[in-house]
């Protein structure tokens, strides 16, 4: 939207000669008042032989004369200080104006130049300061706003200020098209139309429209403080919807994240029940008769029980809500029940327990969760290829160690940083297998624990080698 | 102060015993009950850990004192200096 630029009708300056005004008016006063007399003397002296003795009469009158002239020089010094102080009055004024001070208004008698010009110049003192309260008043105004106002309160807001500092007789703030709003023609003697387009970023974001008393002069400054004035209002405004936008946005996300967390503790309480009977079931089964396949179906249910307490620990990590208990514990004893517990009966396990005796502490539940998603994933994604674990004490630190070491391909650079993210599989890894969630949700529950999980830089002829540490404490009895 | 179950469990039945020695296998029961792996260097961390709880200075116990080699025995303000 491009403003209408008014042409520039100004006419040429005027331009006075070198000498100063005051130098002027007080030439031409001795001009006018010593030149007669002086030539008076002139002729007088020209005329009358001031040596004859009985020309008495003339040396008074050259006397005379030359007392007149510096009488006369005198006041027209004094007369042009006098003349001259309306104009010094008017400057003065205009100065206070221009410094934001009230101007002093001088006024002049009568209706000649120097009248008008007073006046002229004081209208534009007057003028000066109205706008300067005028902005002072709309930037004002525009700064009281305070984050998250509706951009409509902002515009009604907006309204009421432009017609208390501009005195408007109406005002409005509408946030619409600009173009929907018809121009107004100014009538003489009636109010006058006023219209400012609020832009913002090179958009319209509506208009201001409003009326001032026909008597108010509107001029062009007055048109451009309005402009200016409706362009901060258009920033408030956008800023306002923006605002509006990004909280709106906020609230669904949050209401999705809550929905999230009520369907996944849905589909997990309702996948948990199921399972449940059909584990009890084929345990049933297999205490009757013996099947291969009876356990097949425990191990099965198990696994999925274990994948869908994943998924709820997921919305418990999220929500802060994982209180981990505080006991101390042995690691080894978990890993090679855990390690039990999974029925990879054709995969070794070599664990070595350099632990000394140092206990964990921490949550023996959680660290079981963790152990079996690594432990998982070293059979999964190792190949089936022979996994070993290592369970060290760093007594310096207070921390136990534990590594999973499988001989797999290892974990190519690609997946090396997405590897612990939510829902994340590695690429080079077998398709459709786990949840995507063993590796986020396992961190997660050792740095709730105090700990951590990392995976250790690759290294020739080793496949993954994760390592959980955790708080520790010494064996010792005191 | 927030004390784990366990330790709760062993200050209880420290309690209960009030001046006597108990001894770490008795302890060891009560604690860990439900725990297949456990052995004394669990007691033996844990009233560390209760120590570094309800003790004002740790290392000089007051009222969880060790009884070295067999057990422990949780004394009353007024006895701590007869024991």
């Amino acid at each position: 939207v491009n403003l209408p630029r008014r042409p520039d009708t100004s006419p040429p300056p005027y331009r006075a000669g070198r000498l100063s005004y005051r130098f002027r008016l007080t030439a031409a006063l001795i001009a006018a008042a010593v030149l007669p007399v002086l030539g008076f003397g002139i002729v007088t002296l020209l005329f009358v032989d001031t040596a004859d003795p009985s020309a008495t009469v003339a040396r008074v009158l050259l006397l005379s004369i030359a007392v007149s002239v510096m009488f006369a020089l005198l006041l027209a010094l004094l007369l042009a200080a006098e003349l001259s102080s309306p104009l010094r009055a008017i400057a003065d004024s205009v100065e206070r104006a221009a410094a934001g001070e009230e101007p002093t208004s001088p006024e002049l008698p009568g209706d000649d130049e120097l009248s008008r010009l007073a006046e002229s110049h004081s209208r534009l003192a007057r003028d000066l300061n109205r706008r300067g309260r005028e902005l002072r008043r709309v930037l004002d105004i525009l700064e009281s706003t305070t984050l998250g106002e509706a951009p409509e309160q902002l515009a009604v807001r907006a309204a009421d200020a432009a017609r208390e500092a501009f005195g408007m007789i109406d005002c409005e703030v509408l946030l619409i098209d600009p173009r929907e709003i018809p121009y107004e023609e100014p009538v003489p003697g009636e109010a006058i139309p006023a219209r400012a387009v609020l832009i913002a970023n090179g958009e319209a974001q509506g208009i201001a429209v409003g009326h001032l008393p026909a008597t108010r002069p509107w001029e062009r400054a007055d048109q451009d403080l309005f402009e200016l004035f409706a362009i901060e209002v258009a920033a408030a405004v956008r800023n306002a919807q923006l605002y509006a936008r990004v909280e709106r946005q906020n609230r669904q996300l949050v209401e999705l994240d809550a929905a999230k967390d009520d369907f996944l503790r849905g589909v997990s309480h309702n996948l948990q029940t199921p399972l449940a009977s059909i584990r009890g079931y084929a345990q049933q089964l297999a205490s009757e008769s013996p099947d291969r396949r009876l356990s097949i179906i425990t191990e099965q249910a198990d696994r999925l029980s274990r994948m869908v307490r994943q998924l709820l620990m997921v919305s418990r990590i999220e929500s802060g809500a994982l209180r981990p208990a505080q006991e101390v514990f042995a690691i080894a004893p978990h890993v090679r029940r855990t390690w039990e517990a999974l029925g990879h009966t054709d995969v070794s396990l070599t664990l070595d327990d350099r632990a000394a005796g140092w206990l964990a502490v921490g949550d023996p539940d959680q660290l079981d969760q963790v152990l079996w998603a690594l432990l998982d994933n070293a059979v999964v994604y190792g190949g089936r290829s022979s996994i070993e674990v290592d369970v060290v004490a760093d007594e310096a630190a207070g921390r136990l160690f534990a590594t999973i070491l499988d001989h797999g391909p290892g974990v190519g650079d690609v997946d090396r940083d997405r590897l612990f993210r939510r829902f994340e599989r590695g690429t080079e890894r077998p398709t459709g297998e786990g949840s995507g969630l063993g590796l986020y949700v396992s961190r997660e529950l050792c740095r709730a624990m105090g700990g951590d999980l990392e995976l250790e830089p690759a290294r020739a002829g080793q496949g993954a080698t994760f390592t959980i540490s955790l708080l520790a404490e010494p064996p010792e009895e005191g | 102060v927030q004390l784990t179950p366990t330790e709760s469990r062993l200050l209880y039945a420290l309690a209960a015993n009030l001046g006597q020695t108990m001894t770490t296998e008795t302890l060891l029961a009560r604690g860990w009950a439900d725990t297949e792996d456990a052995d004394p260097s669990y007691v033996w961390v844990t009233m560390r850990r209760l120590r570094q709880k309800v003790e004002l200075d740790p290392n000089k116990p007051a009222h969880l004192l060790t009884v070295r080699g067999i057990g422990y025995r949780l004394v009353s303000a007024g006895d701590a200096g007869r024991a």
